[in-house]
This record gives C-alpha cells, sequence and structure tokens, in this order.
C-alpha cells in the first residue's frame, strides 16, 4: 500500500464530508491535542532529505517516504504550484521540510490524526471601492469636497475634476460629504463589494440659510438615483450626452456607433454627422476641445470610427449655444472627451472580426496593392511622382519633326523612366477577406500622498483595424452617366458598379496628467495613420453616347482608384486652476493633418465585339485632349496645420441669496491649409499606332522609351493639371459671460461673444483649363461680428425643467472650400468644385419641456426655430447647359428652419413588478420633426459699359428645402442591459433628404426615406473580464436611394409656351399622381416611354456581423 | 502566473495579425487575360429561319443569329488567348450543338463555311434549282415570329403622274393586280411559282406606269406593313417581255417591329443572291 494518497475533486468532497464529521466526532473525545502531540512530534522526527530541482508533489512524496507520516492532497491543487525544491540535508526534522517545501506557495498544512493534510491558503479578502463625481446645483464639479466614511474615519477629497475615490474594506458604511457654504449630506447604506466598484455621484445643494448643522440623510439608493437627475438636471443648455458608464453598457466599439445613441443625432457612414435633420456642414466635431479636421478634402467628414469607446470619458452633444462655446454651429456642437487620468488601473484588450454579406465571398476588384497595405503603409509601388518634371503643353508633340519640339523625344523617355511603369494598372481580383481589429488599452493611476489627492495617471490605447468593403450600386443615372435606357423594354440597358473600400487604421492615444485638489494638468496626445483605397467601377453606357444594338452594344467600363495615406496628429495640453473662488481653463493644441492621396487613377474602358469576346480596351489620352484624358495617375496632397488657445476665467459670487459665476476667456484658431496636385496623363500621339489592345495596360511602361516618338505611349505632364492651393485663416474672438442661480429652481445664463474670422487664399489655382480665366468670388460681409446668447433653465417642480435660448452664432467657410480645385467624383458622376463660400450666420432659438420620471428616464419636448443668413448648400449647376453640369457649393440668400423634438427614455418596470429583469429593459425612441424654407439665388454675370466685369444675384421667388435636410428622423430601441447578458434592437428612420439642391426640379437630388435596423446580443463571461459581443448592422439590408423629379412628371401651364426667363413654378406644374416626392410612374403606351421619376443612384451595403472578445485584465 | 497569461494573450493578439496578412495577395488576377494574338480573317455566313442559333466560343455565348448571318465590323477579328478557340453554334429552344469549328492561331484564315439552317437541320448552303428558260420562278418564306396573318404577293403595276406641287408627287390614277402568291402561311416555304410578265394598260393619257410588288393580308388585303403600299413593298425582280434570261429568287419575309412606336418594317433577303453557286 502507498502512504501518500492522492485524491480526485470527488474523493476530495467526499474526505471533506468525512473530515467534517470525523472533526465533529473528534471533539468529544479530545483527539485534538493529537495534532499537537503530532506536530510536536513532526518537529522531532529528524530525518535525511536530498531534493533536487523536485516538484511539490515530489518533495511531499519523499518527505512521506522518510518519516512514514501519510500525507494527504489534491493533484489540482498542487499543479497550480511551479516552485522548484533543492534541498540536501542529512539531519532535518521533517518538520522543517514539510515547511521549507510549502514555502512561498499558496499552500498551508494540517495534522489530522497521523496524516498531514495540505490545504490551500485562504485568499485574502480584496477591498472594494467607492467612486463618483460631485456637483453644485449647477452641474459644476466640485473640487476639494470633503468625504469621510463614518465607520473608519477615513476622509478623502475630490479633485478638480470633482472626482473622488476610497478604497474600502468589503462592507455597508455611511458617508459625509462637506465644504463650506453647502449644506451637510449624510449618505446611509453605501454596500462596498470584494473587488468592485459602487459608483455614487453626489449633487450639493448651497446652504442658503447660512446655518452651519444643517445635514441631509438619505440612503445610497436615493442619492445615487439624486446624482442621476442632477447629471441631466443642471446643465445650463439644451445638450444630450453620454457617458463613460453608459457607454460600457452598450456594445459598441468606437465612437461612429456610440453617436447614433444621441438624441437627435444621426450618422453616415459613421463618417457624416446629422444633428436635428441639419446637415454635417452646420456640425462641430472637438476631441478634447479641439476642432478636427476633415478627412475629406472635398466634403465634410471625420472617420469617427478612429476613437475607441473605452477610452472616453463622455460624449456630449449641445445643441443650444453658451457664449463660452468658441465655435459656431446650428444642428448641434459634438464633445468627445477622452479620459486622462484613469480612476483605477486597467488592461484590456480586445479582437474582432467582422464580415459583410456582400463582400465575403465576392470578388474584390483593385488595382495592384503594395507589400505593406495591410499595415497601412506604400511599399514604394506607388510612387510614381518625382520632383520637377517638364510641362509638355506646346514643348513636345510626337508627331512633328523633332527639330520643331522644344522638348526632345529622348528627354521625354528619361522623364517617362522617372516616372516609372504601369505596372500597378489594370483591374485585378482579390480574395476578400474578413475585417479585423485589435486593440490593447492601458490605464495607471498612481496616488503621490495618502492625505491629499495628489493623482497622477496616463491611459494609452493602440488599435489596428482593417476593413474590406464592396458596395453594390445597382443603378448609376448621374451626371455623366445615361439618364435613362434607349429602350423601356430594355433591361440590361441599365449602369452598375462596385466601390471597392480597403481601409487599414493605425491609432495611437497617449493621455495622461495629474491633478490635485485645486488644479489639473492634462495632456491629449493622438495619433491615426489610415490607409483607405477606395476603388470605383462601373460599367454602362453614357449620357452621350446611350446604348444601340450595333456599336455601343455593351457598355464602357469607368475606374477610379483612389489610395489616400492620412496622418492625423493632435497634442494638447489643458488645465483647470481653482483659486477659492476663481476658476481658469486653459488650452493650447495643435493639430496636423496630412493627407496623401498617391497614385489615384482614373482609367476608361471601351468595349469592342470582336468575333469570339468582347474585348475591354483602356484608352490612352492623346496630346490633343484639353484636360486630363481618360486615363491619368495623379497625386494629391493635403496638408493642414491647426493652432489653437484658449483661456478663460469664472469667477463665483453671492449677492444676498443669489449665486453668480461671471466669466470671460478669449479663443483664437489658426488654420494653414496646403493643397497639392499633380495630374499625369498618359497619351499617345495622334498618328501611333501603338497596339494597346494587344497589350495589357500593366505593360504599357515598356512603350515609353520614346525610341520611336511617334509609336510611343508617354506622360504628358501639363501645367494647369499639377498645381497648388494654399489658404489660412483666422478666428479669435473673446466673450463675457453671467450664470445667475436666481431662486433654487430658476436658472440664467447670458452673454455674447465678439469673433473675428479672416480667410486669405494665397495660392489658389485653377484645375481645369477652362477654369484659368475664371475668378472666384469671395464675400465675407465683415470680419467681426456680434453674437448674443441668453439661456433660462426654471424647474418648478423636482422632476420638471423648462428651457428656452436663444444664440447667434457663424459658422465659417472650410479653407478648401473656397478652391478654385475641381476633380470628378466617379459616384456622383459629375466634377464638384466651388464658387466661393463665406459665412452663414444663424439665429437659433430653442425652447425645451424635460420631464424625468426615474433615474435614467427621460421624457421631452423641444421646438425650435432658426434663421440661417446666407447658408451654403450644394447645388448641381447647368451653365452649359448640357444636360449633366457640376456639383458646387455656394451660399443661399437665406433658410428657415423649425422643428419639434421629441424624446422617451423609460424602464418596463412599472409593468410588472412581479418580473425584476423588466426593471432592465428599457425603450428609448426620439423623433425629430422638421421643415425649412431656402430662397435660393443665382449669381449673374454681366460688363459694365466701362468693361468691368462685376456680378449680381437674381433671386428665387420659391422657397424650396434646405440642403442637407430630413424632415423626419425618429430612432426607437429597446435595451436589455443584464449583469451578464446585453441585447440591443435599434431602428433608425430618416425620411427624404435633400441631397443636391438646384434651380429646377430636374437638377435637385433626394435621398428617399431609408430605415435601417441594427442589433446587439453581448455576454460577460469570467465575472466580468471577458466580454463578447456580437453585432448584427444594417439586418434589413436596406439601399440608399436617390432621385430626381423627372422632366416627364411635369408639364408646362397652360399659356407659358415660348415663354422665357420664368422660374420652374410659375411655369411648369407636376402631372396629376406627381408630387415632389419618388413616384415611380408608369409606361406610357403611346411613346412607350417612362413617365416617373428618374432613380439616380442605388446602393446596397450589405449586413454586417461582427464579434469582438474583449478581456479586462 | 496572470503575467504570464497576460503576455500569452498578448503575444497571441499580435501573431495573429500577421498569419492574417501573409495569406493576403499583393497583385492579384488580372481581369482582362492577355491576348496572344487577333486574326483579322475569320469570317462566318449564312442563313437561319424556324429557330434561333446561338454562337458560343469556349463555352462562352457571345450572339444569337436568326435570319441573316454575316461578319460585321470589328467582328471578323478573333482574340486568341490560347492556341485554339473552339466555336459551336446550338439551337436555342432544345440546346443542341449543330455545329462544331475549331480555330488554330496559326491559320491564315478562320472561315465557318456558309451554311443554312432550317430550324431543324443544318446544311452545308441553300439549295435551289436551275433556271428554266426564260421562266422566272420565285418561293416565298415569311417569317413566324410575329404569328401574323397568311399573305398574298402580288404584282401591282400602278399608272401614275407626277405632280411636283404636292406632298406626294407621285399621283397613282390606277391598279393592276398580277397575283404571285395567295394565301401563303408563315413559317414555311412555298414551291417555286411563276412570275407573270406584267402587262397593263394605261387608262388615261399622260400617265406612266410602273410594277412593283406588294404583300397583303390575305384576309383584310391591306396592305401587310402598316397598311402602307410603299412600306409593304418587296425589292423582287420581275420578268420584262423578251428581255430576261430566265431568273430562279428565294424571299425571305420578315415583319420587325421597329423603335418604340408599333411600327414595323419589313426585312427581306433573296436567299439565292446570298448563297450564290
Amino acid at each position: 500500500m502507498h502512504n501518500v494518497v492522492k485524491l480526485r475533486p470527488t474523493i476530495r468532497f467526499i474526505m471533506k464530508l468525512s473530515l467534517i464529521i470525523a472533526v465533529f466526532q473528534l471533539t468529544f473525545v479530545g483527539v485534538l491535542l493529537a495534532s499537537d502531540v503530532w506536530g510536536q512530534n513532526l518537529d522531532k522526527l529528524k530525518i535525511e532529505i536530498k531534493l533536487n530541482n523536485a516538484s511539490i508533489e515530489e518533495g511531499l512524496i519523499a518527505l512521506s517516504k522518510k518519516s512514514g507520516i501519510r500525507i494527504s492532497y489534491a493533484d489540482d491543487m498542487l499543479r497550480k504550484e511551479s516552485k522548484k525544491i533543492t534541498l540536501n540535508r542529512n539531519e532535518i526534522t521533517a518538520g522543517a521540510v514539510l515547511r521549507s517545501i510549502l514555502e512561498k506557495t499558496n499552500l498551508t498544512y494540517r495534522l489530522f490524526k497521523n496524516y498531514i493534510v495540505i490545504d490551500a491558503k485562504p485568499v485574502p479578502q480584496q477591498p472594494g471601492r467607492i467612486t463618483g463625481k460631485i456637483t453644485d446645483d449647477r452641474g459644476e464639479a466640485m473640487p476639494s469636497t470633503t468625504i469621510k466614511i463614518v465607520e473608519t474615519d477615513q476622509t478623502v477629497q475630490t479633485s478638480v475634476d470633482g472626482k473622488y475615490s476610497i478604497s474600502l474594506k468589503p462592507g455597508t458604511y455611511t458617508l459625509e460629504i462637506s465644504y463650506i457654504s453647502y449644506q451637510k449630506q449624510r449618505i446611509t447604506d453605501v454596500v462596498v463589494k470584494a473587488g468592485s466598484n459602487t459608483a455614487l455621484d453626489i449633487s450639493m445643494k448651497p446652504d442658503s440659510k447660512g446655518l452651519t448643522e444643517v445635514m441631509i440623510t438619505s440612503s445610497y439608493k436615493k442619492a445615487s438615483v439624486a446624482g442621476l437627475y442632477a447629471q441631466q438636471k443642471n446643465l445650463s443648455n439644451l445638450s444630450d450626452g453620454i457617458s463613460a458608464e453608459q457607454i460600457a453598457a452598450t456594445p459598441d466599439k468606437h465612437v461612429g456607433e456610440t453617436l447614433k445613441r444621441i438624441t437627435g443625432v444621426s450618422t453616415n457612414e459613421n463618417k457624416k454627422v446629422v444633428i436635428r435633420g441639419i446637415a454635417e456642414r452646420y456640425n462641430v466635431s472637438l476631441l478634447n476641445g479641439s476642432t478636427l479636421p476633415s478627412t475629406d478634402v472635398q466634403e465634410r467628414d471625420f472617420e469617427f470610427n478612429l476613437i475607441p469607446t473605452n477610452l472616453v470619458e463622455n460624449i456630449v452633444v449641445s445643441k443650444s449655444i453658451t457664449a463660452d462655446m468658441p465655435y459656431g454651429f446650428a444642428g448641434g456642437l459634438v464633445q468627445i472627451t477622452t479620459k486622462s487620468v484613469p480612476e483605477s488601473n486597467f488592461l484590456s484588450i480586445s479582437a474582432g472580426t467582422s464580415f459583410n454579406t456582400r463582400t465575403i465571398g465576392k470578388d474584390f476588384l483593385g488595382y495592384g496593392r503594395g507589400k505593406y497595405d495591410y499595415l497601412g503603409f506604400d511599399d514604394g509601388n506607388r510612387d510614381h511622382f518625382p520632383a520637377e518634371l517638364l510641362n509638355l503643353v506646346g514643348k513636345f508633340d510626337p508627331t512633328k519633326d523633332e527639330s520643331q519640339n522644344e522638348i526632345k523625344a529622348p528627354q521625354v523617355g528619361e522623364q517617362n523612366k522617372r516616372i516609372g511603369g504601369t505596372g500597378r494598372l489594370g483591374t485585378r481580383s482579390f480574395q476578400s477577406m474578413p475585417s479585423q481589429n485589435y486593440q490593447l488599452s492601458l490605464g495607471r493611476a498612481y496616488s503621490l500622498s495618502e492625505a491629499k489627492v495628489r493623482k497622477l495617471g496616463f491611459v494609452g490605447s493602440v488599435s489596428y483595424r482593417n476593413t474590406q468593403t464592396n458596395d453594390y450600386v445597382s443603378t448609376m443615372r448621374r451626371g455623366d452617366w445615361a439618364h435613362e435606357p434607349a429602350r423601356q423594354d430594355d433591361p440590361t440597358d441599365v449602369n452598375t458598379g462596385n466601390i471597392y473600400g480597403f481601409n487599414t487604421t493605425l491609432g495611437l492615444l497617449l493621455n495622461g496628467g495629474l491633478k490635485t485638489e485645486n488644479h489639473q494638468i492634462n495632456t491629449y496626445n493622438l495619433y491615426t495613420r489610415i490607409f483607405d483605397n477606395r476603388f470605383s467601377r462601373y460599367t454602362g453606357w453614357s449620357f452621350e453616347t446611350p446604348k444601340n444594338d450595333t456599336d455601343t452594344k455593351y457598355g464602357g467600363i469607368l475606374e477610379d482608384d483612389r489610395p489616400k495615406f492620412t496622418d492625423l496628429l493632435q497634442n494638447k495640453v489643458s488645465g483647470t486652476h481653482h483659486f477659492k473662488s476663481l476658476t481658469i481653463d486653459w488650452s493650447l493644441a495643435r493639430t496636423s493633418l496630412k493627407s496623401l492621396e498617391q497614385d489615384a487613377i482614373s482609367a476608361s474602358q471601351s468595349p469592342r465585339e470582336i468575333g469570339n469576346r468582347v474585348l475591354y480596351i483602356y484608352q490612352p489620352g492623346t496630346v490633343s485632349d484639353p484636360g486630363s484624358g481618360p486615363l491619368h495617375r495623379d497625386e494629391y496632397i493635403y496638408k493642414e496645420n491647426n493652432f489653437d488657445g484658449v483661456i478663460s476665467a469664472a469667477y463665483d459670487f453671492r449677492l444676498g441669496k443669489t449665486r453668480h459665476v461671471f466669466k470671460t476667456g478669449v479663443n483664437y484658431l489658426k488654420k494653414h491649409a496646403f493643397y497639392d496636385w499633380e495630374v499625369l496623363p498618359i497619351v499617345k500621339g495622334t498618328n501611333s499606332t501603338v497596339p494597346v489592345e494587344l497589350i495589357p495596360i500593366q505593360d504599357w511602361g515598356n512603350y515609353m522609351s520614346m525610341e520611336n516618338a511617334g509609336n510611343s505611349l508617354f506622360y504628358f505632364k501639363q501645367d494647369y493639371t499639377s498645381n497648388k492651393f494654399e489658404a489660412k485663416s483666422i478666428n479669435k474672438g473673446g466673450f463675457v459671460m453671467l450664470d445667475h442661480k436666481l431662486l433654487p429652481g430658476l436658472r440664467v445664463v447670458w452673454g455674447g461673444r465678439a469673433e473675428y474670422f479672416k480667410l486669405d487664399t494665397i495660392t489658389n489655382s485653377a484645375s481645369l483649363l477652362r477654369d484659368k480665366n475664371s475668378k472666384i468670388f469671395f464675400e465675407e460681409k465683415k470680419d467681426w461680428y456680434f453674437l448674443p446668447s441668453a439661456n433660462i433653465t426654471y424647474s418648478p417642480l423636482k422632476d420638471l425643467n423648462l428651457r428656452a435660448s436663444y444664440a447667434k452664432s457663424a459658422v465659417r467657410p472650410g479653407l478648401m472650400e473656397n478652391s478654385r480645385f475641381s476633380r470628378y467624383n466617379p459616384n456622383y458622376g459629375s466634377v464638384v468644385r466651388s464658387n466661393g463660400v463665406s459665412s452663414t450666420l444663424i439665429d437659433n432659438y430653442d425652447a425645451k419641456i424635460e420631464l424625468f420620471p426615474g433615474a435614467g428616464e427621460l421624457l421631452s419636448a423641444a421646438y425650435f426655430y432658426k434663421y440661417f443668413d446666407k447658408p451654403a448648400e450644394y447645388y448641381r449647376i447647368d451653365n452649359e447647359n448640357n444636360g449633366r453640369g457640376y456639383i458646387t457649393i455656394s451660399n443661399s440668400d437665406w433658410a428657415k428652419v423649425s422643428g419639434w423634438e421629441f424624446e422617451l427614455r423609460k424602464s418596463l418596470g412599472f409593468v410588472y413588478d412581479g418580473l425584476a429583469f423588466l426593471k432592465s429593459v428599457y425603450v428609448s425612441g426620439n423623433l425629430t420633426l422638421q421643415k425649412s424654407k431656402v430662397r435660393a439665388r443665382e449669381v449673374q454675370y454681366e460688363k459694365t459699359a466701362a468693361g468691368i466685369d462685376t456680378m449680381y444675384y437674381k433671386y428665387m421667388k420659391y422657397p424650396r428645402a434646405l440642403y442637407g435636410q430630413v424632415p423626419v428622423l425618429y430612432n426607437a430601441g429597446v435595451q436589455y442591459a443584464g449583469k451578464k447578458l446585453g441585447l440591443n434592437i435599434s431602428l433608425n428612420h430618416s425620411g427624404y433628404k435633400t441631397f443636391i439642391t438646384g434651380i429646377e426640379p430636374s437638377y435637385v437630388e433626394y435621398e428617399r426615406p431609408r430605415t435601417q435596423m441594427d442589433a446587439q446580443i453581448s455576454y460577460r463571461f469570467l465575472q466580468g473580464k471577458l466580454e463578447t459581443k456580437l453585432n448584427m448592422s444594417n439586418l434589413l439590408d436596406a439601399p440608399f436611394r436617390y432621385f430626381i423629379n423627372d422632366p416627364t412628371t411635369y408639364e408646362l401651364k397652360p399659356g407659358n409656351e415660348g415663354k422665357l426667363d420664368l422660374e420652374w413654378s410659375d411655369k411648369y406644374k407636376y402631372k396629376f399622381g406627381f408630387s415632389e416626392k419618388f413616384e415611380e410612374g408608369y409606361m406610357d403606351p403611346a411613346t412607350n416611354r417612362l413617365v416617373g421619376d428618374r432613380q439616380t443612384s442605388t446602393h446596397y451595403t450589405g449586413r454586417t456581423f461582427s464579434l469582438s472578445i474583449s478581456y479586462n485584465f | 502566473m496572470i503575467m504570464i497569461k497576460t503576455f500569452r494573450i498578448i503575444y497571441l493578439a499580435a501573431i495573429l495579425p500577421i498569419l492574417l496578412f501573409s495569406a493576403c495577395e499583393k497583385d492579384g488576377i488580372h481581369m482582362m487575360p492577355k491576348i496572344k494574338a487577333i486574326n483579322k480573317e475569320f469570317s462566318i455566313s449564312g442563313f437561319v429561319v424556324g429557330d434561333t442559333v446561338e454562337q458560343y466560343f469556349d463555352g462562352v455565348k457571345m450572339r444569337d443569329y436568326y435570319g441573316q448571318v454575316r461578319t460585321v465590323s470589328f467582328q471578323n477579328q478573333l482574340a486568341f488567348e490560347k492556341d485554339e478557340i473552339n466555336m459551336e453554334l446550338r439551337r436555342k429552344s432544345n440546346g443542341e450543338t449543330i455545329y462544331r469549328q475549331t480555330f488554330n492561331i496559326n491559320d491564315k484564315q478562320n472561315v465557318v463555311p456558309r451554311f443554312y439552317f432550317d430550324g431543324l437541320k443544318f446544311n452545308k448552303g441553300y439549295t435551289y434549282p436551275d433556271p428554266q428558260g426564260d421562266e422566272y420562278t420565285a418561293n416565298f418564306y415569311v417569317d413566324p415570329a410575329g404569328g401574323f396573318p397568311p399573305v398574298d404577293i402580288n404584282i401591282e403595276v400602278l399608272e401614275y403622274y407626277f405632280d411636283g406641287t404636292k406632298p406626294d408627287p407621285i399621283i397613282v390614277v390606277n391598279t393592276t393586280t398580277i397575283p404571285i402568291a395567295e394565301n401563303v402561311k408563315a413559317g414555311a416555304w412555298t414551291p417555286y411559282l411563276k412570275v407573270q410578265v406584267p402587262i397593263a394598260t394605261p387608262q388615261q393619257s399622260g400617265t406612266e406606269l410602273y410594277p412593283i410588288v406588294v404583300v397583303r393580308d390575305a384576309k383584310t388585303k391591306d396592305y401587310y406593313v402598316n397598311k402602307n403600299r410603299d412600306q409593304s413593298t418587296i425589292n423582287m425582280e420581275i420578268p420584262y417581255d423578251g428581255v430576261s434570261p430566265g431568273k430562279v429568287q428565294s424571299l425571305y419575309l420578315n415583319k420587325i417591329p421597329s423603335g418604340t412606336e408599333k411600327k414595323f418594317f419589313l426585312e427581306f433577303y433573296d436567299l439565292v443572291q446570298l448563297f450564290p453557286r
């Protein structure tokens, strides 16, 4: 018989049970003494032992053999220990051996009869924590407030941001919060659990009676609910937001997803933010208080996907304006604040993957890739833009005799060689891969003092994401594409396409800070690298050459490849300082954006039906082309450097029983932008016989040596296609603001800003030959504006708020919005350019009623009215009268927008008390209804008698809807947030949206209503440490559908035949059954043509399923 | 222990993307294959009635043939990706392959021998009798594509005078009808029928006579195409007394919808001309 007993877990249980019984019996027979006896014996029994790098088990077996004592242990308990023992002694007590074996392990021993039982040491109890924020009756953070734990006499103070954190042994405590001239609060029944955090935000009330010993006592439950109320109620302006705690309850990975959860906010592909149905142009996004430059040159958008949610402290969307806000907006101001000093240490990693139903399993087309595309860097494959290229316009013509050319053929050949070959060109098919993302984030907090608040900390994150998308465009009838099929009964006469997106994003974030009771200094640093490659490929017939059965039986192919590398770096330092009643806030930030679009290629393929197949032949340009021709490779470099600084001071004072804050400050924002473009058309001479149909485009570089100039292909660099833009703007201002708390329920905040804005274009070259002689009119009436604002909040009842506000704001033009740069946008089928844009001034009026039925519950209704002076809108203009026109941005005369906004968030707990889980089910919804009117205008140019160019406006008599406006917008959702399981279903609907405006219906493009349904399931494992999330977005695969009211749907009003210069509404009316909305129409039997609206573009993005796993250490 | 676990997980998270990247391609597969050569002497000709013929190259359908088959514009070119191209002609109704031919990159010419497909059988050419003496004979095939009613085919001798002041300057005063074929049903060739020498006598002075061949609806006697004489005329040869050496004509007629409005035009071929001996 073996004297060492190994135990299986089941046997161990029986053992434990029998042990208890045995102990019970032995107690009565006094055998407990025996252990002492044995225990003493163990130290008397001398043995010889030799252990060399032995495991614990080996050690115990050896000890058992030498001493003859039976040792009982569980296998798995020993397996957790990795200790190795070396012990060689001739005479040592068994007790000493046992102790040295178990030393520095989680094991202990106990004696039972003649057994030694090995047990695991009891785990020491982990402390828990209470954390939260203390705010005053205006929602302002209260630094230096004392929190005392009554039971332990422990005290802590809040830091400058009003936050506190106390570490305590598990138990139930009473907290006492005090601050001079505020009523003391005592909160009972605060339960602290081992290893977990108890959140408790507290709102303090001023001690108006001046008595020192007033104490409010409430339970934890009551106080935490009150804290939540206070946050919602006490803001001076109309705002909605989402805090880190609320974000943590959602399955969102990045800010793009979270924004949609905020009332009245919707995002377009996580980039463009629409607030209250007002387009992205009138909304401002701030990251840690600094503006974010657009990641697209010709449109205003920002990749909100870049900011991971676990680093977000909060997101606040302000919809009304106070004088201390340095940036003007009309829809809303999105303020994203990232963490700087964490409340506790954390380390979390997450990995995720997603697949899209329209991407996975389909061919993924594109031009040649680089080796490091997955890492977000180019491998040199796209570097074809050497410096100092020769301008060949008028200096080289391959058809001319060499002696007549200023630049000779060998020079062109040498230049071609410097530019490089065409190996990257030509569409190829790749395997589409699921998207992948990884993130590591870390937070550390150090307390420098036991007694005082001296907190130092940092948070950092590294993230990587690669996403591949394939959007299917089922109809393309915009701009240059055929607007209708040549024969209505031909279903194959349709233009279709795909947009392939390959995106790699690297993000690095490092924030840190120091905070004390009265001071806080933070630094925020964000670096992102985005490689975004968008490859559009459309097949079909153009407006100029519609389909026929002979020479245009097959549609042509238009390709556009845009690989763009963007670096965004933002560094910021900010501080807050309290000196008794004075608070000073300051910040300094620099942001630089560099966006390098390298080797962007536009190409077209003409179909040629031969005997056995259709050959698609890439078309080179010719020297006689006036522009960049059908085939060109381009480089676009955009650099923007912003510097901004803000300083403000707030002074708190009392007048009798009323409390007031006087706030004043200045801000400064300088922007400097550079844009360089180089377009290199690939051409052949007019008489050239290079057999382009036989040579694959990737080999065209082999025909560029220019040894036989007449029969070569070459890069035809033109001066005007390679040029630049430089501009800078200065935006500075100062404000004075007063905040009065007049009665317990009445607060008035009012003030004014003086704001200066100046935009200067330093270099502004045209990018099209025909624009070389045109000018941009930039009409900024004045540099300084005075912008007053006032907000009143009145709470007649505890759960009710009434708010009203007025503010004037100015939305400034973007730097590139005044550039003479034009570029073809393949997805619009048109050239996009600018006619010059000036500032828009907006008068904002808001009123809101808020009701707070319970914690986290809200019911509100708001009305708003806005008057826009010179709103900037996207227009389609067709001055050349070619039926296609181009898209431009310019100012209309005025716009009036008014609307209602409703919000509901309610727990289902009231339905039935018997079902506890209903309390965790929330239904939420918000609805925005609005309408708008714009007085449009058209610029007219005239030469005076003296021969001077002048311009004036022709104003349109009939108002229409504002660009980007959405008349109906709603979100509805059901959310269940349990301890482990989370479920969320949401529906987002937006009604008709004006996509591009114009002076008559055949130019105005609308987006049809769209409803998107998303769902999320999340589950927490391992005590919440491991979290898995399954996101399902766009479950209905809702398409984006655009249309134009076709001329077939309206008719001349009688008596207007042949009249010129009439406005559309004077001249035409919609036919019976047609309106401005989308009507599919009918086939006219007489003409066999469609009478109905033109579906300009329909595209599908597919359903996306993503799975992510994150682990918190 | 926890540290080791942490590092393991970090290590895994770092290695996973690298594994995924290594599986990704850089060059892809080109959409347009390399063309070895283009032979510009490919031709195909023939005639198809009764069933549409589909033309396949290496298993990929290129086009449908019905009526006259000929090589138009760039269709005389064959692009060789490989050394050989296989062409198949299949019946559309049942997919049956009726003809196969392989073209080689080294052949100077790639010619499909002229064929006639009557809807059932693939024939190497269209056969017709020799002319007998100075007799004019013709057979007719009216295409059933539209399911049209039977037709009469007549020679009509128009007696007309010219008036330049009228919008239609040809004023017809009298018409003499000489039948060629009566009640011709669609979808089958008629026997060879004798075409008479048109004889008519002017009824008025100052007029001229002009013979045309027109198609009329056999029931209603209306002109066959758009109820319009000129649009229902067949451009076939008719004999002149004592001049002609004798002729055989095989006429294929097809009334085809034209454009968007409910109008038609008359497609017309003489197979004897398309299949010369």
